[in-house]
């Protein structure tokens, strides 16, 4: 019997022409989305291939140069585009894409994209993801909002309740066909997602993609649910379709809006100027013109003749300029991890506004958990600038360990030459690994599962009520 | 007249729960964003009013410098020279910009100009604003009335219409 009403379901689903336009509809715009976004993660990995070809070029070629000179010269850290940013763009759009590594400075990441774009859209980028979660949701809502409500109004219910339908068979059935169109929504999204990366040839890290896959399906069977608890406890098919469109608002709509609003009033961002003044104070002026520089240079001095178990620095040849500008880099660097500490700090506490308020709506979750997956999320760019900083220190210390050993009596007359230029590594990052993404995004996973599994169990329940309130009338 | 505008908006507003949480919802949500838009002006307003002085040449030192450069006393090249003078402009906040101040804070509303700097390093600012709200599409009054007032309008329950 359920394979006979879950039969009648789908066949009405294959009938609904809104649906089908609605289902048309999200397939040429994913292709759409698909095309522009892998083109999009082509031409950012190429500019970024570009960018670090030429700055190699620039390092390696600066001829003779001083190493503090070649220091404030130095080299830019470019951020990686991950393959899956084509699919779901995440904070990329809206983060720094590149780091200068300069001496005395710790640079925060600038080159934003969405500064390039003429006038910012009222919605997000077009993308897959946001077109499965906005779209696809929507789909389902024209799709189901009738389910019970209409069978309610033509009196079918009653009718199925007379020839002896169960109402466990009834709820399967309708559960069961939302279920399949989530299911198949998301099938066609992912498959429409993977076309122009295997045509590229671009790799993708199946795992992630699964776990997209999983999570999309998730909040869209959550989704279908609400809307079949809808359309069972509505009067009407009229009202159902409207506290359903109430609903994909709130959800799709409402609560990200809501949720970003909310991180910035309660966590409001650095004023720009102040924050630079007070680093400018502390890490420079607090050194160059303050007291801290005696007592830093006497110990690294210290540090350096233990080292080596000399007793003064000319009796190792040590180039005292060098050592005081290695020593404000210490000293400066003390200052970086405390004030970039609290404003990364102060950027985490807004993403953690978000990712509750994405306890309200399955479709916030979901778009986290894909950014997290993609590799485009605030966790990878801070990961990325944490590993630029670690790099420019490494290399200001090279450069200022060369100019301590070899400039002598030169001082800041000594020049290097190409040897030493091309003894830096270039800078290299990989995306988070997959267990840190995961374990960050343990609260929206939670709330993937419990909007899924809350909402199947109230459209069961409030379909065996519809159908028995039919069976006793 | 009056009584039927009563008993009509009566019949609107307040014999039904959820029409009045959905009235009050857009009530409550449009005063945080104008609350909001207000704040973000001022914010700009006071960051230009504190001019920043470590970026600044002190134009009493440059002053004091050209007079004994006048005067050919023997100082440096390099001292008061036009090419040293910096000076900041400003784009102060539009006078309805707290309705429509969305994604604002991610562009500079100063710039640094100074004979040594060229055009690209005009706009040079730390991009310190969080990725997470910027990527948000947060609120402001013009995205309640543009975006949300419509569909909120047409998903309203139907006897309100």
């Amino acid at each position: 019997m359920i394979g006979v009403l879950l039969g009648r379901e789908l066949g009405s689903y294959r009938r609904n022409t809104r649906f089908r336009w609605l289902f048309v509809l999200m397939v040429l715009l994913c292709g759409l989305a698909s095309v522009d976004g892998w083109n999009r993660a082509k031409q950012a990995q190429q500019t970024r291939e570009l960018a670090e070809s030429h700055d190699r070029q620039n390092w390696v070629n600066q001829g003779a140069n001083n190493p503090h000179g070649a220091a404030h010269f130095s080299r830019y850290a470019f951020r990686p585009t991950p393959p899956l940013a084509a699919v779901e763009p995440g904070v990329w759009d809206f983060a720094g894409a590149a780091v200068w590594m300069e001496a005395h400075h710790q640079n925060p990441a600038t080159l934003r994209r969405a500064e390039d774009a003429l006038a910012r859209a009222p919605m997000a980028t077009l993308s897959v993801a946001w077109i499965t979660r906005s779209i696809g949701s929507l789909a389902l809502l024209v799709l189901l909002f009738s389910a019970v409500a209409k069978e309610r109004e033509q009196k079918t219910l009653r009718a199925l309740a007379a020839s002896g339908v169960s109402s466990r068979d009834f709820v399967l059935a309708k559960v069961g066909a939302a279920f399949v169109a989530s299911v198949l929504l998301t099938v066609v999204a992912f498959a429409i997602a993977l076309v122009p990366a295997l045509v590229l040839s671009v790799p993708v890290d199946m795992l992630r993609l699964a776990i997209m896959f999983g999570s999309t399906l998730l909040a869209l069977v959550a989704f279908a649910m609400a809307i079949i608890v809808l359309s069972a406890r509505a009067k009407c098919s009229g009202t159902a379709l409207v506290l359903g469109g109430v609903l994909w608002l709130a959800l799709s709509v409402g609560v990200p809006s809501v949720g970003g609003q909310l991180a910035t009033t309660l966590f409001p961002d650095l004023d720009e100027h102040g924050f630079r003044a007070s680093i400018q104070k502390e890490a420079q002026s607090g050194f160059w013109s303050g007291p801290a520089k005696d007592k830093v240079v006497r110990e690294l001095e210290q540090e350096i003749l233990a080292k080596r178990g000399a007793k003064s620095l000319e009796e190792i040849g040590f180039n005292k300029k060098g050592v005081v500008l290695q020593a404000h880099d210490r000293h400066a660097n003390a200052v970086f991890d405390r004030r970039f500490g609290e404003l990364e700090a102060l950027h985490r506490s807004q993403d953690r506004v978000v990712a509750w308020a994405s306890l309200a709506s399955p479709l916030l979750a979901l778009q986290r958990v894909s950014a997290g997956c993609s590799g485009t999320d605030l966790y990878a760019q801070q990961r990325f600038i944490a590993r630029a900083e670690g790099h420019r220190r490494q290399l200001i210390a090279q450069l200022n360990q060369d100019l301590m050993e070899h400039a002598g009596d030169k001082g800041m007359k000594y020049e290097a030459g190409r040897d030493l230029w091309e003894s830096i590594p270039d800078f290299v990052t990989q995306p988070p690994p997959l267990q840190e993404v995961l374990n960050n995004y343990l609260v929206e996973l939670g709330v993937l599962l419990a909007w899924a599994g809350l909402a199947s169990w109230l459209a069961f329940q409030s379909a065996s009520v519809a159908m028995r309130m039919e069976e006793r009338a | 007249m009056l009584d039927l505008f009563k008993a009509e908006y009566a019949r609107l507003f307040f014999r039904s729960p959820l029409r009045l949480i959905f009235v009050l919802g857009y009530m409550l949500l449009g005063t945080w964003s104008a609350l909001d838009g207000l704040a973000w002006q001022r914010a700009v307003h006071d960051a230009q009013a504190s001019r920043p002085a470590e970026l600044l040449v002190d134009r009493a030192a440059w002053t004091k410098e050209l007079e004994e450069v006048e005067a050919k006393k023997d100082v440096s090249p390099r001292k008061a020279q036009p090419m040293s003078l910096t000076l900041l402009a400003f784009l102060p906040p539009g006078q309805l910009s707290q309705l429509a101040h969305r994604g604002e804070s991610m562009y500079p509303s100063t710039a640094l100009l100074s004979g040594w700097k060229s055009e690209a390093s005009l706009f040079r600012r730390y991009e310190i604003e969080g990725p997470t709200p910027l990527s948000m599409v947060g609120m402001d009054l013009s995205y309640l009335v543009v975006v949300l007032l419509p569909p909120w309008c047409c998903s309203c329950p139907p006897s309100m219409r």
